[in-house]
């Protein structure tokens, strides 16, 4: 069964290309007689006769059937004509000669019977390797491709590759529906007409179509592939000038098994992708969990305390003792509503729940309502803060970015040891807004710079509260802008950071208040 | 308050806790206090013999309380504060311009609290006193005369635009109180403007007129994503 596609070349080979074959049984027989011709007198006739082997072997080997067939005949001719009496005729005297005659025809035709077979095994074998070495680099390639999504691209690009022709991949839903998800070259998919096919295909994963026993009139055939519970199919059809033999199949079914190992490695791939997103929110989650637990409880523990104190003891205290309790009770109540309004903001943000709303506001307005905001939960310290704004209005979320606003000036009022100034400059730089913003306080401990902006890392001095949650909100909002954020030491003490956000232009009707001064009111009024 | 009669109050939220804290820090300050448990007690309450004023709590058992502020809004003018754990700003937007006067996100202090009923029930004396558009307006540093359109902050005199000072009016009227983007577009600008920063601008330059310090204003607040309140205490 092996041999037969090479067989069938030969059979098919048309006749120009057997010219040459003919040609060389000629010369090779007419080399023969000459040569027994010139040892004909210490020759005897059977060594003659086995003279006339050699060139029907060749001929055998290097051109096929007919042309040692040919060489054969020749051959028998010639021996009769040069060396079997009477001489320089086709008449023979002596009947034993037909048996000489009708051996060395017989073993030519058994010597390029057999020389043909070897041939033929011999191109099946280089056929073999070339396919073997085709899957092996299919192979290769699919396990070197890191994107999923390319997978269908290069079974296709393969199959081409090996197969010839057009292919096309075909996969089904879990609710069944056939979809397409490539085709070599794109376009050349089968028509409607063909889709009962790739569905039989899928359904009862066997091979259709082109040289199977089902739907053989089909003009391409179609490989069955599974991933995971879901099936697909790949179609190939073939150039029509290298029709397929049956040594494709073992082929075919080799290649489709190799098309749903990655077929499903790319699926487990995406899979595990997921999972690790799974995973990071878990942890994300945990943290936070656990981080509630304990900062949550914390203010509640000394509220429940206090309240409890004051009912049970409530008449032994004395007006000292009640305010003190009270006190704890109003000032632990706030931190923990600090601490939810941080933690609800945070999981709003990295869940990508609030959409940005962006629009122009001068930034005066955005520090002015942060640093009221400021002077509530923090009546005692007041900011002294310097402005130098040379950009009047900036594009962003007011709402989001107010949190920045706050969190960060907060945060300096939070590590600021005496009343030292924050600055707070902003400049544009191409189509980006600078803002520097800096203090005095005691800076950042050395290689914290990035660390800071993690949720629950804290740089406080014991004492100074906090959630660790401030400046990951800070940095989750504005990099929700697509900007960025980032903290240096100053070398005359104190943090500076800077954030950089990018802006569109100005819309028309802003237009006058783009002088980089403060808004001109007169010239702005319609 | 001048009137001795004390204001009676009807409020409306589910929460027992809630209500008991309520009751027991507005009687303390000589409020009368009504209590409704849901939206269709407040309902009952206030066709009954109408409060002063509704504290409403917007997550009711039986409906919305941006609902019932609607309904009411449609046959009546009660001041109403809404009290929200909802401390989004959308919602305070909606609530505000469902009708309601004023807006407090839960946790709130008493102090805040009876801040913004102070507010609220002066606010509902001068409508009722709209007969006299010409009277002349305090708050805190700032008069304003609506008959000469003149504008004096701690007595000093200040330019104002046209439309500056349509602005400035339209906070004073309702000094104490939240307005949101879009009603003061509304009634300053006219219906068909909608951006929110050509208000902004007008704020800034305002603030840049009125305020001794605009990047940490005094008068002129902003409340992010809602809107701009005219201080009033």
């Amino acid at each position: 069964m092996n041999n037969s596609p090479a067989s069938a070349t030969s059979h098919d080979r048309p006749d120009p290309d057997k010219a040459p074959g003919y040609a060389a049984s000629l010369a090779l027989v007419t080399l023969t007689t000459a040569l027994a011709f010139w040892g004909r007198h210490w020759l005897t006739q059977p060594d003659l006769v086995m003279l006339y082997l050699l060139p029907i072997m060749g001929v055998a080997y290097r051109f096929g059937q007919s042309a040692a067939l040919a060489t054969s005949a020749l051959s028998v001719a010639a021996f009769d004509f040069f060396f079997v009496h009477p001489y320089f005729t086709f008449a023979v005297s002596d009947s034993q000669y037909l048996l000489t005659f009708s051996i060395l025809f017989v073993v030519g035709l058994v010597i390029s019977g057999l020389m043909t077979r070897i041939r033929a095994q011999e191109r099946n074998a280089r056929e073999q390797e070339r396919q073997t070495d085709g899957l092996y680099q299919f192979g290769r390639e699919l396990l070197s491709t890191l994107d999923p999504g390319k997978v269908p691209e290069l079974i296709l690009r393969h199959a081409c590759r090996l197969f010839g022709g057009a292919t096309s991949l075909w996969l089904t839903d879990a609710t069944g529906t056939l979809t397409l998800a490539a085709a070599n070259p794109p376009g050349c998919q089968p028509q409607e007409d063909g889709l009962v096919v790739i569905r039989w295909c899928c359904e009862q994963r066997q091979a259709a179509g082109q040289g199977t026993p089902v739907f053989p009139d089909t003009a391409f055939t179609a490989l069955p592939i599974t991933t995971g519970r879901l099936a697909g199919a790949i179609t190939i059809r073939f150039d029509p000038r290298r029709p397929p033999g049956q040594g494709v199949r073992p082929l075919l079914d080799a290649f489709a098994r190799h098309a749903s190992l990655a077929m499903d490695r790319a699926r487990l791939g995406e899979e595990a992708e997921s999972a690790a997103v799974r995973v990071r929110t878990e942890e994300m989650r945990s943290t936070l969990l656990s981080m509630a637990s304990h900062d949550l409880r914390t203010p509640l523990a000394s509220i429940t305390g206090a309240g409890t104190t004051l009912r049970d003891e409530g008449a032994t205290l004395d007006n000292n003792a009640h305010a003190e309790l009270l006190a704890t009770i109003c000032t632990e109540a706030e931190r923990m509503e600090r601490l939810i309004t941080n933690l609800l903001d945070m999981v709003r943000l990295e869940s990508g729940s609030c959409p940005l709303r962006l629009e122009w506001i001068p930034f005066e307005e955005l520090i002015g309502a942060a640093r009221v905001r400021l002077a509530k939960s923090h009546p005692d310290q007041p900011i002294a803060m310097t402005i130098e704004d040379q950009v009047a209005l900036i594009h962003v979320d007011p709402v989001l970015f107010e949190h920045v606003v706050v969190n960060l000036l907060e945060n300096a009022l939070k590590h600021a040891t005496s009343a030292h100034a924050i600055t707070w400059k902003l400049h544009m730089e191409g189509n980006r807004v600078v803002m520097r913003i800096g203090d005095r306080g005691p800076g950042i401990p050395a290689g914290m710079e990035e660390a800071i902006f993690e949720k629950f890392v804290r740089n406080a001095r014991p004492g100074v509260p906090g959630s660790g949650l401030g400046l990951a909100i800070c940095r989750a909002v504005i990099q929700a802008h697509r900007g960025t954020i980032h903290a240096l030491n100053r070398p005359r003490g104190g943090v500076e950071f800077r954030i950089e956000l990018p802006q569109p232009d100005l819309p028309a009707d802003l237009l006058p208040a783009a002088n980089p001064d403060r808004p001109a009111p007169e010239k702005l009024t319609t | 308050m001048t009137n001795t009669t004390p204001a009676r109050i009807l409020l409306v939220e589910d929460e027992i806790q809630m209500r008991r804290f309520l009751r027991t820090a507005l009687n303390a300050r000589d409020f009368d206090v009504i209590e409704a448990s849901n939206a269709r007690e407040a309902r009952l309450a206030v066709t009954g013999r109408p409060p002063d004023l509704i504290l409403l709590d917007l997550g009711l058992p039986d409906g919305d309380g941006i609902d019932f502020t609607r309904e009411l809004r449609s046959w009546s003018q009660l001041p109403v504060i809404v009290l929200s754990a909802r401390g989004r700003e959308d919602d305070k937007v909606m609530a505000l311009d469902a009708g309601a006067d004023d807006y407090l996100t839960k946790p709130f202090g008493l102090n805040e609290l009876l801040a913004r009923i102070r507010v609220a029930l002066r606010h509902a004396a001068r409508s009722h006193a709209r007969d006299n558009p010409e009277t002349i307006l305090h708050i805190g540093p700032l008069q304003l005369d609506p008959v000469r359109r003149e504008v004096r902050i701690d007595d000093q005199p200040v330019t104002l635009t046209p439309l500056e000072y349509r602005l400035l009016w339209y906070l004073a009227k309702n000094a104490g109180r939240v307005l949101t983007h879009q009603l003061i577009l509304r009634h300053v600008w006219g219906p068909g403007t909608s951006q929110t920063h050509t208000l902004r601008v007008c704020m800034a330059q305002l603030r840049h007129k009125i305020e001794s310090d605009p990047a940490h204003p005094r008068i002129l607040m902003t409340e992010m994503g809602v809107g701009y309140r005219l201080r009033d205490d």
